[in-house]
């Protein structure tokens, strides 16, 4: 609880709300849903779609429905 | 099926230093072209070598790459090898003409640079006055034009507080949208670089964007500076951390064709250059990026030592922990480490 006092007050920074913070807050859901998701591309698909993200963001495009998830 | 350890799946090429601005923040100080700058032909004959190693996108840069009046020369030959391409621009030079050659390039991305909501904020960092309206200006022609569209945001103190608005004008416009910290490397002073509390303002306010809007309205992701296992935000870079991919899956090559793992990496990290060597002979060297391939959990260095997702992680961002701190593979901007010590920040 006192981490996400502190979390709340660094959200305030930029004017995050509580209820905002709180939802970007890790779930087990999600990671459950990024373990599948990953375990599952990495065994299947090509695995350079993990990686280029960092240059200009182009492969959140193939992502966009997975994203949510995420 | 499985795809080998050692592949240079992404090329970042530094067409030119060349640039048309001189942003406080460039990590490469770029201005002036280098000294003897790669031919088109030279380009085209590093494009066939990456194919021939299985490269699957290149992202061309600068300086301002659109400067080279062989660009469009340099992006045929990629795509003609099937290679994806995407730019990342300052925007200034991209006019109508420009727009036709790329839609028949047909990019994976361009990405162009606004560092703040406010037009003054945006130009002080940019140092070139009419920058701002002029970027948003060739946003819209891209889109348009149907050229997917990335705004590139450095964050530093100067444009911190204006992040949420900056969000506010980019929702909605089909743009995806990355953040990423300024680094003090070339001009980037370091009285400008985010304090850690800041750091981690940006990854939640990353984190909680992508709750609050689909991925409809505002894509958004924080770049590789963005991590690393933190345990309380969703991940602001999207997908998992697996170590600084530099010499891994990733290539950079200079203008002056002097090679790097990546091209935000500096000068001391070269090696080799594509005039002297073949790319396979430089990537298949035995000491090519020994930084990672070679990594031993003993590396680590400052707060990194002794930490559960060291071996994995590698200390994170190479060019961050050294334009920090100096040392490699000890990022101090690391989401884990500042939980950790959450009640001291």
């Amino acid at each position: 609880m006192k981490k996400e006092k502190q979390l709340y007050k660094i959200g305030k920074t930029l004017g995050i709300s509580e209820t905002e913070v709180k939802a970007a807050l890790l779930k087990n859901r999600n990671i459950i849903a990024v373990g599948i998701i990953i375990g599952v591309a990495t065994l299947f698909l090509n695995r350079s779609w993990f990686e280029p993200l960092h240059y200009t963001a182009a492969s959140i495009r193939d992502f966009g429905f997975l994203v949510r998830f995420f | 099926m499985f795809l080998k350890k050692y592949e240079p799946r992404i090329g970042l090429y530094e067409i030119t230093l060349r640039c048309n601005m001189r942003c406080i923040h460039c990590g490469s100080s770029a201005g002036k072209n280098r000294i003897n700058e790669l031919t088109t032909e030279e380009w085209n004959n590093v494009t066939k070598q990456l194919a021939y190693l299985n490269c699957k996108e290149i992202t061309i840069l600068g300086g301002e790459p659109f400067l080279r009046k062989d660009w469009y020369e340099i992006s045929k030959e990629i795509n003609k090898y099937g290679i994806k391409i995407t730019y990342i621009t300052n925007g200034l030079l991209i006019d109508n003409k420009t727009i036709e050659k790329l839609k028949k390039i047909n990019p994976k991305a361009v990405a162009i640079s606004i560092d703040g909501a406010k037009k003054e904020t945006h130009e002080k960092i940019r140092r070139v006055k009419g920058s701002y309206n002029k970027c948003f200006e060739v946003i819209s022609n891209l889109q348009k034009a149907g050229i997917n569209t990335t705004v590139v945001t450095s964050i530093n103190k100067l444009n911190f507080q204006e992040i949420p608005a900056l969000r506010n004008l980019l929702i909605n416009k089909g743009i995806v949208w990355q953040l990423q910290i300024a680094i003090p490397l070339g001009r980037f002073k370091k009285e400008l670089l985010l304090t850690k509390k800041e750091f981690y303002a940006a990854a939640l306010f990353i984190a909680s964007t992508r709750t609050k809007y689909s991925t409809k309205e505002l894509p958004i992701i924080g770049s590789h500076c963005f991590g690393y296992y933190s345990k309380k935000l969703r991940n602001a870079m999207v997908f998992p951390w697996h170590g600084c991919q530099a010499g891994i899956s990733t290539i950079g090559i200079q203008s002056n064709g002097e090679i790097k793992g990546c091209l935000s990496l500096p000068s001391e990290l070269t090696e080799g250059n594509i005039r002297k060597n073949s790319i396979a002979e430089i990537w298949t060297g035995p000491n090519f990026c020994s930084y990672n391939r070679n990594f031993k959990q003993s590396d680590l260095t400052n707060n990194c030592v002794d930490c559960k997702f060291g071996k994995k992680c590698r200390g994170g961002c190479m060019s961050v922990s050294l334009g920090i701190t100096g040392k490699s593979n000890g990022d101090p901007y690391c989401l884990n480490l500042i939980e950790n010590s959450f009640s001291k920040i």
